[in-house]
């Protein structure tokens, strides 16, 4: 959280357990100290876009990744997305939305706006574990960014 | 619209017209025919008046002429000298002198214009002994039959064309006696027949083209006609009037003439000159009154009839008006149009026909309007179970996620300072929670389908089978699994809903089959009428028939979970996207036997590759 220009994955997730629950998965990968976590879509734009309390942050040091839940207070996450696909200087960054939600019309709506994966949050603890250090090590090891 | 409307038009019209024509043509046709009929019995009548007149005139005619001589026989000079001339020798004075008193008499009589020549025929030897033309004495008539008849009674031959005269005569004869009564020969004298053709021309009260006129026996034409002015022995005539008239009847009839024209004619025999007498008149002169009144009538029938088309016009127009009418405001609220109302205000049948359409359209958007509160209703109520099963898949599954998280964290973390009775309980809680999570996820499946349309098309459902059992293989791949796969009729569906059934009994199959060695699943189908029944068949542990009802209920499962673990939405899920499909679904089974589910859907014979 200090060295804000060494983030590389945002989780924008509102409810504590599961970030709790994601950082331990992070964790073991000993990628804890490049996620940095918001929770809501307000503090998650201001982050991406550096503004309100990140004003001091690069915007140019774009996260590898985006980890964003679907139902967030303020902003929703589809707007999120929305505003980030939008955006040039964004636009290219790999959104993962990871949800509960695996209602048909969320699935469709997140891929029309460009998402780029959509992973329902199993319930099971060591699956919904599993998946998180999946997400970490595919989006940071494997993925090759355009940027 | 426009056909009913014309074909009432035209109903309409043709009854005007029939209504008119008919009394017409029935009232018409008796007027023509009475009248017809009264004016042939009357010129009839006038033409058998005409002909018994000229009958009449020509046995005066006759009787005259025997009268004449008769009167010529019984002249005293005459019979005296006709004696001598029997007596004296020819060529002698006295004979002579007798022979030219005679010829004086005889040019008297023939100065009256009847006859010529008049003559004397010697009783012995047939010779002209006398005659008003000198070139006729000497001639032989003894082979004559007025001779031989003559020499008897008074004789009057048939109308014939004399050779010697080269013209048509009758002869009148008559014996010639002395004082004593002896007979001194016969006396003769051709008839002037142009008196014939001036009776039978004399056609005063006949009209334009009435006429009478003689035919003799040999049924040729003996007096000049009307339009043949110089026919008169030179035209046989074997009409219908003829024929009846030589044959001795007399009558009237209607016939074709000598012209070949039709005739009104009357005809009788004159016995006396064996002759047929022919009064006849042109059917068209004679009817031409009543054909005037048949065309009169046809202009009348024809008048009337146009104005009782324009009339049955007009009235059908009045009648199809208001139906016209009726009906376009009809389809105009047939169309949906509810606030549509017909106009009509008059107070017979169809007027009372609008009253109730609107009324009908008032009510029916009564109904639509409630329709649309409980349709408004309904949405709202969906919109509600939606927003609630939503909150179900999301709000309902991050606690749940965090009860299992933490109490494997506890597990993992803390397992040291946990008896094993503490372990146990915390093991019981995740698997809990875990069926718990499967639990909402199924129950989300089973209601999201009920919100989704289906999407169909033909699809193989051999294939379909083989991706299934493809899917469900790492379940089963540590078994000895028997499956054997028939071909099945393909079906117009839903692929990603069949195939969701097709996994979902095939699972049941590997499940239920659990312990089995070898388990077999059969898989099979066919088309049986309009409809394609496909099955899936195990030898597992079936179940109890008198269950069989609650196979298909949401939730409802005939096995403990420490049996066979299990939602019970499986088949729930089966039965509604089989009922979705328009198909049913049924099950056959026996505890320990194994256990059939067929389903059915709407057949298409078509294969489709």
């Amino acid at each position: 959280m200090n060295n804000m220009n060494a983030i590389e994955i945002l989780l924008v997730e509102d409810s504590p357990e599961d970030v709790e629950i994601a950082l331990r998965a992070f964790n073991k990968q000993n990628l804890a100290n490049k996620v940095h976590v918001v929770e809501d879509g307000e503090d998650a734009l201001a982050y991406i876009f550096a503004t309100g309390a990140y004003h001091e942050r690069n915007i140019d040091n774009l996260p590898k990744v985006i980890l964003l839940d679907l139902k967030l207070p303020k902003v929703d996450g589809l707007e999120v997305l929305r505003r980030i696909r939008a955006d040039k200087r964004t636009q290219m960054i790999p959104v993962v939305m990871l949800t509960s939600s695996q209602e048909d019309q969320d699935i469709v709506e997140s891929y029309r706006l460009g998402v780029n994966s959509y992973i329902v949050k199993p319930v099971d603890f060591n699956k919904f574990l599993r998946t998180v250090e999946e997400l970490g090590l595919y989006w940071l090891l494997l993925n090759k960014a355009p940027f | 619209m426009l056909s009913i409307q014309k074909s009432l038009k035209s109903k309409l019209l043709v009854c005007f017209l029939l209504l008119t024509i008919t009394p017409l043509c029935g009232i018409g046709y008796l007027a023509y025919t009475l009248g017809r009929r009264a004016i042939i019995a009357d010129v009839t009548s006038h033409l058998e008046s005409v002909a018994i007149l000229k009958e009449q005139q020509l046995n005066y005619w006759v009787e005259h002429l025997k009268h004449v001589m008769s009167i010529l026989s019984l002249n005293e000079q005459v019979q005296k000298q006709a004696a001598e001339l029997t007596r004296l020798t020819a060529g002698s004075s006295e004979y002579r002198v007798a022979h030219d008193a005679i010829a004086a008499e005889f040019s008297k009589i023939e100065s009256l214009g009847h006859f010529s020549p008049v003559f004397l025929v010697n009783s012995v030897s047939g010779v002209i002994v006398v005659s008003s033309n000198p070139d006729w004495e000497g001639k032989y008539r003894k082979a004559e039959e007025y001779f031989i008849k003559g020499k008897t009674q008074p004789y009057l031959s048939d109308v014939f064309h004399s050779l010697s005269m080269d013209q048509p005569t009758a002869v009148i004869a008559m014996p010639l006696k002395d004082r004593s009564g002896k007979l001194s020969g016969v006396l003769a004298a051709h008839i002037d027949l142009k008196i014939l053709s001036s009776i039978m021309q004399e056609r005063s009260g006949l009209g334009r083209t009435g006429e009478t006129y003689l035919i003799n026996k040999y049924n040729l034409l003996i007096t000049d006609t009307l339009f043949a002015p110089d026919a008169a022995f030179q035209k046989w005539i074997f009409s219908k009037g003829a024929k009846q008239a030589l044959a001795g009847t007399a009558g009237s009839a209607l016939f074709m003439d000598y012209r070949n024209i039709p005739v009104i004619g009357f005809f009788m025999k004159i016995k006396q000159m064996n002759l047929a007498l022919i009064a006849k008149k042109d059917q068209s002169e004679a009817l031409a009154s009543i054909d005037s009144l048949k065309y009169n009538l046809f202009w009348i029938g024809l008048g009337l009839s146009a104005i009782a088309g324009l009339l049955g016009i007009v009235f059908s127009r009045s009648i199809t008006r208001p139906v016209r009418e009726l009906v376009k405001g009809a389809e105009e609220i047939g169309r949906g149009n509810l606030q549509h109302r017909l106009t009509l205000t008059s107070r017979n049948e169809i007027g009372r026909l609008a009253t109730a359409f609107n009324e009908m359209a008032e009510k029916r958007l009564q109904v639509e309007e409630e329709i649309k509160k409980y349709a408004a209703r309904l949405e709202r109520a969906n919109k509600d179970l939606e927003a609630f099963s939503y909150s179900v898949s999301h709000d309902l599954r991050s606690p749940l996620r965090a009860i299992a998280g933490f109490a494997q964290i506890l597990t993992e973390d803390h397992a040291d300072r946990l008896d094993q009775e503490g372990n146990r309980v915390l093991s019981v809680i995740i698997a809990n929670v875990q069926k718990m999570g499967q639990l909402i996820d199924d129950l989300l499946t089973f209601s999201r389908l009920d919100r989704k349309e289906i999407k169909t098309a033909i699809v193989n459902m051999n294939k379909l089978i083989d991706e299934a059992m493809g899917q469900l293989q790492p379940a089963y791949k540590d078994r000895n699994v028997q499956l054997h796969v028939e071909t099945v009729p393909d079906a117009r569906v839903d692929r990603a809903m069949l195939y969701e059934v097709m996994t979902n009994l095939f699972s049941n199959a590997i499940k239920f089959t659990r312990g089995r060695n070898p388990a077999i699943i059969e898989i099979g189908g066919k088309a049986d009428g309009d409809e394609n029944i496909y099955y899936v068949k195990d030898n597992g542990v079936g179940f109890n028939m008198q269950y069989a009802d609650k196979l298909f209920k949401v939730f409802q499962r005939l096995h403990s979970p420490r049996q066979f673990e299990g939602t019970g939405v499986g088949l729930a899920l089966v039965e509604r996207i089989i009922r979705k499909h328009g198909g049913r679904v049924w099950a056959e089974g026996e505890e320990e036997e194994g256990a059939v589910f067929y389903f059915s859907l709407p057949g298409k014979e078509k294969k489709y590759e």
